[in-house]
């Protein structure tokens, strides 16, 4: 190993050290026997993950936060799917309604949530759930999958399309036939990006998230304002580490070998 | 050939914003002819392709195939293909599904497909490549994947967006001989847009010139090579030697125009656009002056001064200088019997069936031939 290799290794050793040192403690700390978040370390059991598996609350809230991390999923995928794709043609007020929709990635967290707040039950008279949580999320979840399309998109994807066209593809089986299989890799891609984001967050949530039945990240900062932390939470986040981590690995396998994301055509 | 007709485009125009793309343009292919658009890039030409198969809305104007108008059909619907300059072929399919896929679109059962890709794979030599991932393929097979793809579905009209353009010549030369072959055993009718004469001359039976949206010339490729109707045309299609001048008289009896110019008194064939004492043309392709004593038997006699001498191989390209100051190219397929030297004269001569009057620079307004980018 000659000296660049060294220090080569020396660096990726550091950067994944940063990374994965919070992540190993979690986990370890999540198996310790005493209420302690740190040291010492009096012996394994599996104590805490019994109490946030008989704590319908957490188990409640996790709930929520799947189903309503889905909702947003759907909605982003599917509206910033037809919104890429509209955009390739240009139309009255295009860059307009492209400006308007990135607003959403800007906007300030907390000043979306509470102006959502305010119209979802001022306005409307919408009871706080995990629809209002979605509806508010999707706000700024959409433009990161629009950007994310945009560049992403097959330069050539129109040429296909015109192609299908002219050689018997209505309109419906242009998009089944030519424009989902080529766009697939891509939604995938939009799909765990807006799961995640929605999954974890909290300010935007807070506002519109429903006191009694809350999304996690929402029930997590409250309790603890009341409460001191103890290895329940690292037992609740080593599952949801342990189980994200896994869904990556499987859809990254199937993409590679459907010889998407790495060796892009 | 005179079949019946196949398409008829009638006053078709399409604007972009401010832009007319395509100008009150009409024409009709004949059925099983091959029909070659050309013209300079931005002409029009790739736009009324794209108004046939429906993937532009005409501002105005009727499309009809046989008999019937398409106007309002969608693009699936029209009994068209368009073979892409891109080749646009699908890069998620093999050779199979992309030549398959129109048939497999109509709904077609399993053994029928298989039966028809086929025969079509085995008549542009692709046979056993079906399993084959585009990428794998090399250029020349890529351009029959797209031709197949395209003839699978016998289209009333197969329509050719310059597909062969940029490859190197000696492919482009064997891809446009396998066209030519197919559409003389097929018999098929296509519609081919390119802004090389080259191809348009090989491919067409009949060749249309557009200039800035408008036709400036239908006919044969003799027709618009030999007799082009406009300085534009004879410009695009081929070079050509121009002597300005103005019409002296014309004879109709010996269907004759006499030019007079600063060169001299040249005598062309009669054209009926053509009127005593207006400016025009006289024009010779390089390849027809005679030189020296083969031009002594000539109508048209003229003395040059030799500029320069280029070998090409095949022939030998001539430049003279007029007394006018002008050049005027002559193309020999070999030296003169009396070597002539750089800086010399020399006799020429140019025959009456050689020559052409042209009247118009082109059909468009005010054009300036001398300002026109030709070809790309």
């Amino acid at each position: 190993m000659n000296k660049s290799d060294l220090l080569m290794a020396v660096y990726i050793g550091g950067i994944l050290f940063l990374v994965y040192l919070p992540m190993a403690h979690m986990i370890v700390f999540s198996f310790n026997t005493l209420p302690l978040l740190y040291y010492p370390f009096q012996g394994w059991s599996l104590r805490w993950y019994n109490a946030f598996i008989n704590d319908p609350g957490l188990i409640g809230s996790l709930q929520n936060s799947i189903i309503q991390a889905g909702i947003t999923t759907v909605v982003t995928v599917a509206v910033s799917a037809s919104t890429a794709l509209a955009l390739r043609r240009r139309f009255p007020l295009h860059d307009a309604f492209f400006y308007m929709i990135l607003l959403g990635m800007i906007y300030p967290g907390v000043t979306l949530g509470l102006t959502n707040l305010v119209v979802d039950i001022r306005v409307f008279n919408i009871p706080l759930s995990i629809w209002t949580v979605s509806s508010t999320l999707s706000v700024w979840t959409v433009p990161f999958g629009l950007l994310i399309l945009m560049m992403r998109f097959d330069p050539n994807l129109s040429r296909y399309e015109e192609a299908a066209r002219t050689h018997r593809a209505s309109e419906w089986k242009v998009f089944t036939n030519i424009t989902f299989p080529l766009i697939r890799t891509e939604l995938i891609v939009v799909a765990l990006f807006a799961f995640t984001m929605a999954l974890g967050e909290v300010f935007r949530s807070t506002f519109v998230s429903s006191l009694t039945a809350p999304v996690l990240p929402v029930l997590l900062l409250s309790t603890l304002g009341t409460k001191p932390p103890t290895p329940e939470y690292f037992a609740l986040g080593t599952v949801i580490t342990v189980v994200s981590l896994s869904a990556i690995l499987i859809g990254g396998a199937i993409l590679v070998r459907r010889g998407g994301l790495v060796t892009k055509r | 050939m005179d079949g019946p007709s196949k398409l008829v485009v009638q006053g078709l125009t399409k604007r972009f914003g401010k832009v007319v793309a395509v100008n009150e343009v009409s024409f009709e292919i004949r059925d099983g002819e091959f029909f070659v658009i050309i013209g300079p890039s931005g002409c029009g030409k790739t736009t009324s392709l794209r108004c046939v198969a429906g993937l532009e809305t005409p501002d105005s104007g009727s499309i009809r195939v046989s008999g019937s108008d398409i106007g309002n059909m969608p693009v699936y619907k029209r009994d068209v293909c368009i073979v892409f300059q891109d080749l646009a072929l699908f890069a998620h399919m093999n050779v199979f599904d992309n030549v398959s896929f129109g048939l497999r679109m109509m709904g077609y059962p399993k053994d029928r497909i298989e039966k028809e890709v086929n025969e079509v794979l085995r008549l542009v030599r692709l046979e056993g490549l079906g399993d084959r991932r585009i990428t794998e393929l090399s250029g020349g097979q890529k351009q029959r994947v797209a031709l197949a793809r395209s003839l699978v579905l016998k289209p009333s009209i197969l329509l050719f967006d310059e597909p062969i353009g940029g490859s190197e010549p000696e492919l482009r030369d064997r891809m446009l001989g396998e066209i030519k072959d197919l559409h003389r055993r097929l018999g098929f009718t296509a519609l081919y847009v390119t802004h090389d004469q080259e191809q348009a001359m090989r491919l067409a039976d009949r060749i249309m010139v557009m200039n800035q949206g408008s036709i400036e010339q239908i006919g044969t490729p003799e027709e618009v090579y030999l007799n082009p109707a406009t300085l534009f045309v004879a410009k695009f299609v081929g070079d050509i030697n121009l002597v300005r001048g103005k019409v002296a008289s014309i004879d109709s009896n010996e269907k004759r125009v006499e030019v007079e110019t600063e060169v001299g008194t040249f005598l062309a064939p009669i054209r009926e656009d053509v009127i005593v004492g207006e400016p025009v043309a006289y024009a010779v392709r390089p390849e027809k002056p005679l030189v020296g004593k083969d031009a002594a038997n000539c109508a048209n006699k003229f003395h040059a001064k030799l500029k320069d001498r280029i070998y090409r191989g095949s022939n030998l390209e001539y430049v003279f200088e007029l007394p006018n100051g002008d050049e005027f190219k002559v193309l020999l397929a070999e030296e003169p019997a009396t070597r002539i030297e750089i800086g010399e004269e020399a006799i020429l001569g140019c025959r009456i069936e050689d020559s052409v009057v042209i009247s118009k620079s082109s059909v468009i307004e005010g054009l300036d031939i001398d300002r026109v980018t030709l070809g790309e």
